[in-house]
């Protein structure tokens, strides 16, 4: 998930980059309305691919977490048998 | 007769409990000595060396002192601490804060002498360079805070796990079991809390949010702000959440357990003082031992609130000196440079802001929760 996240942040970044490069390299300044509208889509695509890929698949990953809240249970019924025996 | 000699059977039976009772009766300080060696901080005392490694901390020392009344060290610890960090941090972003003002004052010439260079467009590009090299060296900064605070909230996190079994053991022994059950309880809630959704999810959202807020005054042509505050918005609104909901939790479970606790624990003492002769005696002890270990269990607890703080605050005072520092640089610079100059170091004490805020809310969480285990179980 996290790996995800960065991924996407420097693709965006990447992109942006790139794109301030290239605004440099037109030629005429006629030009440079519609290349930023196409650039402008490109990045509406790049930002909202998380928000889809979430609401895409129903399931996170939350098996860890399970674990996690196990665990707590397991350590307050060890506890709770502790204080018992005193 | 039968009566009489049914009492001195009962007095007879009684005399070696009187003896023995009268035996039990000790000194608060031997009593609060017997139950303080019940408690077992080696581990506590080892994260401390590894937290603290100049100072001498231990644990045990800290609660002892605290329980004879002395509190004036931990105010002089703090300061010192508070002090060191103070200046280190001030030193440290110096050279930081140095190469930003140099970098601006070049973007600035560079913009303004715009005319000098035969093209708009050399003097547009070298800006670009330069305002790249200024975000590098913003998101790097912003980047070490990041690291250093996720490093103490996983020392925090790791300190009130190691804290929280031997502090709700005194709980349990000073209040009942019911009470310490589900405050343990709660207090392993909250660490998960904090390691699945502060250090998994809002503070890479945070470092998110830095780059994009960045980003988006790259080019003035394609901006980003409204992204950037989108992000904002879900930090804080998820640390208030947090903040909310544990204090919550905290005062739903605070009301009725702790009540309960009490009438078994009434009870108990009432029958035992019920017995004749000896019940005096059985009552007086009771109390000077639960007394003790309510004493015990708030020391405990306000060693471990002392800290936790502690803990805290280093990150806070690095974070608060950076946000001061490029907020100062930032207003600096407004007059010569560029617009987007200025967005671009003052986005970066929003988010060491940001941050701050992060790391005072998981603090706060953890202090209110032992506030209140210490104030509920008051005895």
């Amino acid at each position: 998930m996290l790996e995800y996240i960065y991924q996407w942040i420097e693709n965006i970044a990447f992109y942006m980059v790139m794109l301030v490069a290239f605004m440099q390299l037109i030629p005429g300044k006629s030009y440079q309305k519609y290349i930023r509208f196409f650039a402008g889509m490109i990045l509406i695509l790049m930002l909202t691919a998380p928000i889809f890929k979430l609401f895409g698949k129903n399931q996170f990953h939350m098996s860890e977490y399970k674990k996690e809240l196990e665990k707590i249970t397991e350590a307050t019924t060890y506890m709770e048998e502790i204080i018992g025996e005193e | 007769m039968k009566k009489f000699i049914l009492m001195l059977i009962l007095f007879v039976l009684s005399m070696p409990i009187m003896v023995h009772a009268k035996q039990e009766v000790k000194a608060p300080e031997q009593i609060q000595d017997e139950l303080f060696q019940q408690f077992d901080f080696s581990e506590v005392d080892q994260m401390l060396e590894d937290v603290f490694p100049r100072e001498k901390l231990t644990f045990g020392d800290t609660i002892l002192k605290l329980i004879s009344g002395d509190i004036t060290f931990s105010f002089d610890l703090i300061k010192e601490l508070f002090l060191d960090q103070f200046t280190y941090e001030l030193q440290h972003s110096k050279s930081g804060l140095i190469h930003v003002l140099l970098i601006v004052i070049v973007a600035a010439i560079f913009t303004n002498f715009s005319s000098v260079f035969k093209s708009t467009q050399v003097s547009e590009i070298s800006f670009s360079m330069l305002y790249m090299l200024l975000l590098t060296i913003c998101l790097t900064n912003f980047r070490v805070l990041v690291e250093s605070t996720s490093l103490r909230m996983g020392q925090l996190m790791e300190f009130m796990k190691i804290l929280s079994p031997t502090y709700f053991f005194a709980v349990a022994m000073a209040t009942g079991s019911g009470t310490s059950m589900v405050f343990y309880q709660l207090i392993l809630l909250l660490i998960l809390i904090l390691e699945m959704v502060i250090q998994n999810f809002l503070i890479p959202l945070t470092q998110i949010y830095m780059v994009i807020r960045i980003l988006g005054e790259l080019s003035p042509e394609i901006p980003l702000t409204k992204f950037a505050d989108f992000i904002y918005t879900i930090v804080s609104w998820s640390l208030k959440t947090i903040l909310a909901g544990v204090i919550g939790m905290n005062l739903i479970s605070s009301l009725l357990m702790p009540a309960i606790d009490s009438v078994k624990r009434s009870v108990l003492i009432k029958s035992g003082e019920a017995i004749p002769i000896i019940g005096d005696v059985i009552g007086g002890a009771t109390e000077i031992v639960l007394g003790t270990a309510v004493l015990i269990k708030n020391g405990i607890g306000v060693a471990g609130m002392i800290i936790c703080l502690i803990i805290c605050l280093a990150p806070m005072i690095q974070m608060a000196v950076t946000a001061l520092l490029y907020q100062l640089v930032s207003a600096l610079i407004q007059p010569i440079s560029d617009k987007r100059l200025v967005n671009c170091v003052s986005s970066l004490a929003e988010g060491s802001k940001l941050l701050l805020n992060i790391m005072f809310s998981s603090g706060v969480l953890f202090l209110v929760t032992i506030a209140m285990v210490a104030t509920t179980t008051g005895g």
